[in-house]
């Protein structure tokens, strides 16, 4: 597979490919060259006007909230089947366009057909509400009814499965959809509009606007006829969206970052323990937000496990994104690549031993940063605390579980967390006592 | 995200609500409505109506 040239990136809506109205576009770079891959449509708040527009008239106006539910949930299990007949495709765009290995996108795009199977089931047998009788006087009950047309807002990391996860419950429930994709990675976004066309959804059901947050996001967000927004993105983007919605009373769902820990006590399951944090921080070029950036080593098994985790850095393969062999990919661009390179810097100057894996010196022009470990990190240090979004673990001692707990909680983020033990009292306790939305 | 049905979302500056599951249709993407249906003559207050119970 090779790194060329593709097509330029049009907007979606009202079940056409158009130009932007200010017929403006804003080039999409390669992360593995720093090369242009093509030039994208960049949209504004005319462009946002427009796709609200052809959203809501989907849904006040047209079939899509009104059509039967096994109708609706035909087109939704069309998708599923299209995006897998058109895998290796997206996977390769999605590869070419985020840096991420190939091997990981393929995974990545049947699960993001089975988001929208998996919709269709929900809806067919969750979406119903409930009767409340009072006496003989009431039947009181309740209905569960679409918003209307909904503002997704989707990250650069894992795009199409992002979007996908987003996008099946929107529509499969009966709403509309405007989707700003990422700037950084436009191109699977636009693969989704063409299945949906393919798919023969009605007009206006889904439509994509590309550009910037500042511009085209911000005008979604602001648009009065956006019942509500869904985000995935940084901290400091959420609460502006937050902010932004209130003057129309927007709905928001915001999934924020991370300093996920992960939790080895001296009575885990050594290898399968390694083999996780290695995997948790280091898999999606460690641009995940549910990463384990923050690893806590019980102080009986702390050199073991440094020396086990210097070994597998040692070996994990950089390369192009589009080998099979490539366990880390380049950074999404090259802003983002030095903002890793100012923390593992910053991460030195506290105090911690900075312990790398290679680059392999074929690898020029990419955003590569190595496999990289913090060592004898403290929780409290900065490089601790805010999130990297890069291949850059924290490793921490402890020795009571009191005080890891303590630490891992020493946080303003709260995601997701792991325990590593072989007491099961221990687990659930660890598990309960850390605060995060999801504990493994 | 390798269980889809589980409400996927963060605590403290990681996020507010959850999607993913059942969570995402019935808490973000509806609004439950709820309709009240009246299945006798249920009393209704009858203000401005002379010697009704709440005048005087």
């Amino acid at each position: 597979m090779k790194h060329e040239q593709i097509d330029d990136v049009k907007l979606f809506m009202n079940g056409k490919f158009v130009e932007s109205e200010r017929n403006a576009y804003f080039e999409n770079i390669n992360p593995f060259t720093n090369e242009v891959i093509n030039y994208v449509a960049k949209g504004n708040e005319l462009d946002i006007e427009n796709a609200v527009q052809a959203a809501e008239e989907a849904f006040t106006k047209g079939p899509w909230g009104k059509m039967k539910l096994k109708e609706r949930m035909a087109y939704i299990e069309k998708i599923a089947t299209l995006i897998d007949e058109n895998q290796e495709e997206i996977a390769v765009l999605e590869s070419l366009d985020s840096g991420l290995p190939i091997k990981q996108t393929r995974n990545m795009i049947s699960r993001a057909a089975e988001n929208f199977r998996f919709y269709s089931r929900m809806v067919q047998t969750k979406m119903h509400g409930d009767a409340y009788q009072v006496d003989c006087e009431f039947l009181n009950y309740t209905v569960y009814q679409p918003l209307g047309a909904v503002g997704l807002i989707t990250p650069w990391n894992a795009p199409f499965m992002l979007t996908t996860w987003k996008v099946a419950p929107a529509l499969a429930s009966g709403n509309t959809v405007i989707l700003k994709p990422a700037e950084l990675s436009p191109l699977s976004a636009n693969k989704l509009a063409e299945i949906i066309q393919q798919a023969k959804l009605p007009n206006g059901v889904f439509n994509v606007v590309h550009g910037y947050g500042e511009e085209a996001g911000a005008s979604l967000v602001q648009n009065e006829k956006v019942k509500a927004i869904s985000f995935t993105g940084e901290t400091v983007t959420g609460k502006t969206i937050i902010k932004n919605a209130a003057d129309s009373l927007k709905k928001t769902s915001m999934e924020l970052g991370g300093k996920s820990p992960l939790i080895i006590f001296d009575d885990a399951d050594f290898e399968r323990a390694l083999d996780a944090a290695v995997w948790g921080i280091f898999s999606f070029n460690g641009e995940r937000c549910t990463a384990n950036s923050r690893v806590f080593v019980h102080k009986n098994i702390k050199q073991r496990f440094i020396n086990a985790l210097k070994r597998r850095v040692d070996h994990i393969v950089l390369g192009d994104p589009m080998d099979m062999k490539t366990e880390i990919g380049p950074l999404i661009n090259r802003e983002h690549y030095k903002k890793v390179m100012e923390y593992i810097h910053l991460a030195k100057e506290e105090g911690c031993e900075v312990y790398q894996g290679n680059i392999p010196k074929h690898l020029t022009k990419g955003n590569f940063v190595p496999p990289t470990l913090l060592l004898h990190a403290k929780n409290e240090m900065q490089a601790s605390q805010e999130e990297i979004f890069g291949p850059v673990m924290s490793v921490i001692t402890f020795s009571e579980e009191e005080e890891v707990i303590q630490m891992a909680n020493d946080t303003q983020y709260g995601l997701a967390g792991y325990v590593w033990t072989n007491d099961l009292k221990r687990g659930h306790r660890v598990a309960q006592a850390v605060d995060s939305g999801m504990i493994g | 995200m390798c269980d889809l049905r589980i409400p996927f979302g963060g605590m403290k500056a990681s996020g507010i609500g959850r999607e993913g599951g059942q969570h995402a249709i019935l808490e973000f993407y509806t609004e439950p409505k709820a309709i009240h249906v009246s299945l006798g003559n249920h009393p209704i207050p009858q203000f401005g109506k002379p010697n009704h119970k709440g005048g005087k």
